[in-house]
């Protein structure tokens, strides 16, 4: 037990010390970052994350911005993932593997290939500048995983559920809205979860498809601050953008995991 | 109200898990379907449920053809082996759920759930979910399940399996009572035969997809049409004898008696029933089996025979019953 612990920590530590770093920075004045170990006057400071939340456009609208993109590609994706799934995991034994070796291939190809073509696609369209068109793209490259995983959590739901639904009167639709999506909300939640996270930390993509200032995503404007000077690389501003822009995601995963848990305990029966 | 299979079979890569099953289940019967495990039985309930698709054959409920119509619409009410209730859902809701889909108002949907609840004995569950109620509590809700819709026929799919002994013998009279006694016909698959003979007004015995024998629970015992039937029919099971000519003998434990001058047996074991024994005994016939009251004294060598009428005769190589009279 005391062994584990200490790996535990171990692990922790691993894991966490560079966050902790980055928010110890974001609270530093420069000149504390520059000399880490030496005795600085004014080691504290709240300069930097006054200046990212006062610069014009103020950092909360770049937040918003990526959450409207998060949000909507999500819901995009589960729309389309969740009934696909479902024929999937319907198919014959042959067709099933097909298509998932399929799928599984899909998401495996390195989308960054893709994205100047993808730009091409959205100035033949006129769909740059548009935070909601952002997530067509960004659904289309999470559905391979999304319906992967999806389809492999209704394979594993006892098939006498559905079939009692089916003498119960569901039609489908129905036993998808009542049945099927009620117990797969685990696996439901947590595609969500690596959907939303995977438009939240987008770079490429985001970076060519908008140019107002007024529309950028969190990782193109994070990486903005950092380059916003030829002489020096402001480091706090840089550290408290980052950090402003984890805590949303930290309240999304904590609030999701309570629901995967109760989900995990309330399908517990078999019989 | 009734249920007809003609002709029925589906066929699995290349193979007939059951063919040519033709039965009538009248107005209120129950008609048991008995067989060992993988004999077909309940892919028979699947393809009256509509669950699968016959690959020959019809359906009819109530004489009309429902072969091709989906199991959403046909009105068959099913409690299966592993009750599969959703287990996200409230009992009450579990219940409800049927009438819900069917466009049933609330108020409606309220009196008719309450009153199954208090029928089944279940009302102070019905907030309970699936995970917080006994093997025996889930069964209950199982059948309240398919009793609330009123269906046109009931399936039981091995409804009892999963209880202990006990409970089982408690939910026999209540499954009389709430389903046998109602109009619907009653399809009722188990592999147990004392609770098809218990349960059934009539007794399908099926062996490898193929219908062996239908008849009355007594009339199976008495005149099994086959050495399959016989031993599947009756405990402590049936004694086959040696053949002679072609033709195997049966005789059943209990038509067996204890005489001065008969065949010689050496008695090698015994096995108290309660109210009688069971005697394993070693002759020139074999291992037989024999049943005689319990407060009798065995000795260690006894002597016994039966009545020729008690035999049943059987042709070895096909399995089926000659009749010698």
């Amino acid at each position: 037990m005391k062994k584990n612990n200490f790996f535990v920590l171990i692990l922790l530590f691993w894991s966490l010390a560079p966050f902790f770093w980055q928010v110890y920075t974001s609270f530093s004045t420069t000149e504390s970052i520059t000399n880490p170990f030496s005795y600085v006057q004014n080691r504290w400071t709240l300069d930097n994350y006054i200046q990212v939340l006062t610069a014009n456009p103020p950092f909360w609208r770049y937040l918003l911005n990526s959450t409207i993109v998060g949000l909507s590609s999500t819901g995009l994706t589960l729309l389309i993932a969740t009934p696909a799934a479902y024929a999937i995991s319907k198919s014959s034994f042959h067709v099933e593997r097909i298509l998932r070796l399929l799928l599984l291939a899909v998401s495996l190809f390195p989308y960054v290939l893709l994205f100047l073509s993808l730009l091409e696609i959205a100035r033949v369209l006129g769909i740059g500048n548009n935070l909601l068109a952002l997530s067509i793209p960004y659904s289309a490259l999470s559905m391979p995983l999304a319906v992967l995983l999806l389809s492999s959590a209704f394979k594993d739901l006892p098939k006498d559920l559905e079939e009692a639904a089916r003498i119960e009167g569901l039609n489908l639709w129905q036993r998808l809205r009542w049945i099927l999506m009620p117990l797969s909300s685990p696996a439901i939640a947590s595609t969500g979860i690596i959907i939303f996270l995977f438009s939240w930390n987008e770079y490429p993509i985001a970076l060519t498809w908008i140019s107002e200032v007024e529309l950028i995503t969190l990782p193109v404007a994070i990486a903005r601050i950092a380059g916003s000077s030829l002489y020096s690389v402001p480091y706090g501003a840089y550290a408290s953008a980052t950090v402003l822009g984890s805590i949303p995601l930290i309240f999304i995963v904590l609030f999701f995991q309570r629901q995967i848990i109760s989900g995990l305990t309330q399908g517990a029966i078999k019989g | 109200m009734t249920l007809e299979l003609k002709n029925l079979g589906r066929c699995v890569r290349k193979n007939w898990i059951i063919r040519d099953l033709n039965l009538k289940v009248d107005h209120g019967e129950c008609l048991a379907i008995l067989g060992p495990s993988g004999c077909g039985k309940s892919s028979t309930l699947r393809l009256i449920a509509g669950l699968d698709r016959p690959d020959e054959g019809k359906v009819f409920i109530n004489n009309v053809d429902v072969t091709d119509i989906s199991p959403v619409k046909r009105n068959v009410g099913m409690v299966f082996q592993s009750y599969a209730l959703f287990p996200h859902l409230s009992v009450c809701s579990n219940l409800s759920l049927g009438l819900k889909v069917r466009g049933i108002g609330i108020k409606e949907q309220n009196i008719r759930v309450s009153k199954i609840l208090s029928l089944m004995q279940l009302e102070h569950l019905a907030k309970r979910i699936p995970a917080e109620l006994s093997g025996g509590q889930r069964q209950r809700v199982a059948l309240a399940r398919a009793l609330l819709r009123e269906p046109d026929v009931y399936l039981l799919d091995e409804p009892m399996s999963n209880l202990d002994a006990q409970l089982r013998e408690e939910l026999r009279p209540e499954i009389r009572r709430l389903i046998l006694n109602g109009e619907s016909p009653v399809l009722y698959v188990t592999h147990d035969q004392q609770e098809a003979m218990a349960m059934a007004n009539r007794v399908a015995v099926i062996k490898n997809g193929k219908l062996e024998q239908i008849a009355t629970p007594q009339e199976l015992y008495r005149n099994p049409n086959s050495i399959f039937v016989a031993s599947f029919i009756g405990r402590p099971q049936i004694n086959i004898l040696p053949t002679i000519d072609g033709v195997a003998t049966g005789i059943r434990p209990e038509h067996i008696k204890i005489v001065n001058d008969g065949i010689k047996c050496r008695v090698i074991h015994k096995e108290w029933l309660g109210t009688n024994q069971l005697l394993y005994l070693e002759s020139t016939l074999g291992t037989l089996r024999m049943t005689c009251d319990a407060g009798r004294e065995i000795a260690e060598e006894i002597n016994i025979n039966w009545d020729k009428k008690d035999e049943h005769s059987f042709d070895k190589s096909t399995g089926h019953t000659l009749n010698i009279n």
